[in-house]
């Protein structure tokens, strides 16, 4: 899951002073089987977290590691110190309106996952949802607030609506459903 | 943002319970300790007052974190992505997630194919406590120096939907197999390459040269005339971030406009029983408005320039007549040239300007010299008397509220600078405001002074009043809760013996056909030789009815006008009077002509 990007150095317990320092190049390894690289950026033994960021070059994932769940460690090299203490500063608004959007859209996006069906269902949902204004309501899917599409989300578990509105439904779940099997999604 | 104990449980009700019974306890003493504003230790760190250095640096990583997607690995192998909220920098670096949601189950259950796996909604909130907290993972975060980029950085993605992403679907199309396009065979050849390489071979199809070969038409297409050139130098970057950032300033300051806070999503009436009628109706309630400490000011100012140019009768006479006059009256006002000796109007003109501030008032002057329709022009210079109280007095409590609420309110504050930007505007506004106290004084010494005060002051009022969109229309400022009629106007009685305007023939030579309304003609006058106009020109005096006329004073065709009652024999006479002294000395010779349509007005000019 990781690529050979970003790595953070912890030390493990306090007692091995400066073996996070800033600025080292290390590989790591954790309890979980993640394995990574980086250049400490910031390390605080109380925590015994270390931030790091990713080598030049690679991709970019910072992160923040807790040394305690550190299994393996090499020591890779050295760098210049990475964070330039006085020129550090965030934008606080900045952050807040990026939270508050980021906030928005994963509640948008929420709003579009089904609770409690599969991605098959899912799937369905979000081919409809391209050209109708579709909405889960418990597990059926509900098409311009009058057509109900239940499980298994086939042509004949159309339910609802007027005729025409029926009918459209049924069309374009047909069409759906046979380009998903078309390309096996 | 509190935690309070009721927090854990409202994890759990999300739907996805991390925090296990037993673990509750331990879950709400962390949640009680957890620092709700890592912010503020971020402050305290970069002044040097955590603990340790080593403190520091974590610290504004994690800060750097806030509203970022991560990823959180913890113990038992699950992963979970929500979006970065909190985390406890004092203790333990317990965080919190908002919007978080499973990605990997750990623990016993393994690896679930995909298409088992039922999902979940996301946890509004999600709390990890630390020792759960195997490693916290940004993906495309570039952590520099400046954490100006990093805010920057996903407001460019924003909330900029375009067509792909709209139409996007999440889970569909993502293994498409492609297929190349095989052509039937009744494909004109040559054309397998065009598309290929449109930049790199310097556009291989021109339709324009195409055109310009089958056809003959030849082209005029500059694409600059209806695109501006993007200056793309070594410094994009730079400007587009410091664009970016003025963007966001502007965006998030204060404003009492009621159509500029809803664009930007501010909620601003503070009664909500404000319908749509009155919030984007361009007529003007009839209700009275609050106007505090500036009806005296104006009222004196309308009713002494109303009084010197009407005589002490009714304030608004200038307006009503011009609105129902129709076109010859609009037509004098038209295209507000200030060299026009109708003081009458140009002094509501010079007051209006005085007293409509700013912005605004530049864009009305810049309405009203614009040739549209003459009634509605009226109808503005109405509306800007009225409004001008509205104008000051916003700008007034626009200032009161700035500073009331520029503690108050966090989303409006300016990035860093902070309050004192906030206070700095909140001067500027008092003293424009002070300084449009002074014109009204001179607003008598001459349409020319008062237009330059008007016009010096949107130098300094752009910068403190963007709030005030020039794009606003009238009707909006009657939109915010103040009325803007006057209530001690006087009421418009209509006038008829109202002195007319009426130019002497020697000042306006050539003026265009829209000068005349009320030009009658003059009883036997002397005939005046006009320079440079034929003496054919000539209209019988003393019509016996009003005629609608069209007389083109500028043209030079001795016979396209015939008064339409005229006497069989005008042309002959025309080209006989063209040889020398006329035999009737009647016939006068009449300036610009008047243009009389049927209305009751010109009859009783008679």
């Amino acid at each position: 899951m990781d690529p050979a990007g970003a790595s953070v150095a912890n030390v493990i317990g306090g007692s091995e002073g400066e073996k996070f320092a800033k600025g080292n190049i290390y590989s790591v390894k954790l309890i979980t089987g993640d394995e990574f690289r980086g250049i400490v950026m910031a390390y605080d033994p109380i925590p015994n977290f270390v931030g790091s960021k990713p080598r030049p070059g690679h991709s970019k994932n910072t992160r923040m590691v807790n040394a305690s769940f550190i299994t393996g460690l090499s020591y890779l090299g050295k760098t210049e110190e990475p964070l330039l203490r006085d020129s550090c500063w965030v934008n606080l608004d900045g952050l807040r309106a990026k939270e508050a959007l980021a906030v928005r859209q994963a509640e948008a996006d929420a709003e579009r996952m089904g609770v409690g069906v599969t991605a098959e269902a899912q799937s369905i949902f979000d081919a409809l949802s391209k050209t109708l204004p579709v909405q889960w309501e418990k597990s059926d899917i509900l098409v311009m607030k009058e057509v109900r599409v239940r499980s298994p989300y086939l042509s004949d578990s159309v339910f609802g609506g007027t005729d025409a509105a029926n009918n459209r439904v049924k069309k374009v779940l047909e069409l759906e459903r046979r380009r998903l099997q078309l390309f096996g999604t | 943002m509190n935690m309070q104990p009721g927090l854990p449980s409202k994890a759990s009700t999300n739907g996805s319970p991390y925090i296990r019974g037993g673990e509750r306890e331990g879950v709400l003493n962390k949640a009680k300790s957890i620092k709700s504003h890592p912010a503020n230790a971020a402050s305290n760190g970069e002044a040097g007052s955590l603990k340790g250095d080593s403190r520091d640096g974590l610290v504004y990583l994690t800060t750097c974190k806030i509203g970022h997607l991560v990823e959180v690995h913890l113990k038992n192998g699950s992963v979970y992505s929500g979006i970065f909220h909190a985390a406890d920098v004092e203790k333990d670096f317990g965080i919190i997630l908002k919007m978080a949601s499973l990605i990997k189950e750990g623990g016993l259950r393994g690896h679930k194919a995909r298409s088992e796996f039922v999902r979940k909604p996301p946890s509004k909130t999600f709390i990890i406590p630390a020792d759960e907290l195997v490693q916290v993972i940004a993906k495309d975060l570039s952590i520099s120096s400046d954490g100006m980029s990093n805010a920057v950085q996903s407001e460019k993605s924003g909330e900029l939907l375009t067509d792909s992403s709209i139409s996007k679907s999440f889970h569909t199309d993502q293994g498409r197999e492609l297929k190349p396009w095989i052509p039937d065979g009744d494909v004109p050849q040559g054309l397998d390459n065009v598309f290929d390489d449109p930049w790199k071979r310097g556009r291989g199809w021109d339709q324009f040269k195409v055109n310009e070969s089958l056809f003959g038409v030849k082209s005029t297409f500059d694409e600059e005339i209806y695109t501006t050139k993007l200056d793309r130098g070594i410094r994009t970057r730079e400007m587009e971030e410091r664009a970016q950032r003025i963007a966001r300033e502007i965006e998030g300051e204060n404003t009492r406009d009621l159509h500029v806070a809803e664009e930007r999503g501010f909620q601003l009436n503070e009664k909500f029983d404000i319908d749509e009628e009155s919030k984007y109706s361009a007529v003007l309630p009839a209700d009275a408005f609050d106007d505090s400490g500036f009806d005296e000011e104006n009222d004196e100012l309308l009713d002494t320039c109303n009084d010197e140019t009407f005589g002490g009768s009714s304030t608004s006479t200038v307006q009503k007549p011009v609105s129902s006059s129709g076109k010859g009256y609009g037509e004098l006002r038209d295209a507000s040239q200030p060299s026009r000796n109708n003081t009458n109007v140009d002094q509501m003109c010079s007051i209006s300007d005085d007293h409509a501030q700013h912005l605004p008032s530049e864009q009305r002057s810049k309405d009203f010299t614009a040739p549209g329709s003459s009634i509605s022009e009226s109808q503005m210079g109405e509306r800007r008397n009225k409004n001008n109280p509205e104008f000051s007095h916003s700008n007034r409590s626009a200032e009161e509220s700035v500073s009331g609420h520029g503690d108050s309110k966090e989303g409006a504050k300016l990035g860093g600078g902070g309050t004192s930007a906030w206070k700095t505007v909140a001067e500027k506004e008092r003293q424009v405001s002070e300084v449009s106290g002074k014109p009204k004084s001179e607003s008598f010494t001459g349409q020319s002074a008062s237009r330059r005060s008007s016009e010096s002051r949107p130098g300094p009022s752009t910068s403190s009043r963007p709030g005030l969109s020039p794009s606003s229309s009238i009707g909006s400022l009657s939109s915010s809760e103040k009325s803007t009629l006057n209530p001690n106007a006087k009421e418009f009685k209509l006038n008829p013996n109202a002195k007319s305007f009426k130019p002497t023939a020697a000042a306006r030579p050539q003026s265009p056909m829209a000068d005349a309304s009320f030009y009658y003609p003059a009883a036997p006058a002397p005939v005046q030789q006009m320079p440079g106009m034929p003496l054919g020109y000539g209209i019988q005096p003393q019509y016996p009815g009003q005629q609608q006329m069209i007389y083109y004073p500028g043209h030079q065709h001795p016979q396209a006008f015939y008064p339409p009652n005229a006497q069989p024999q005008f042309p002959q006479q025309q080209q006989q009077m063209m040889m020398g002294r006329q035999p009737r000395p009647q016939m006068v010779y009449m300036p610009p002509p008047p243009y009389q349509p049927d209305n009751p007005y010109n009859q009783g000019r008679e």
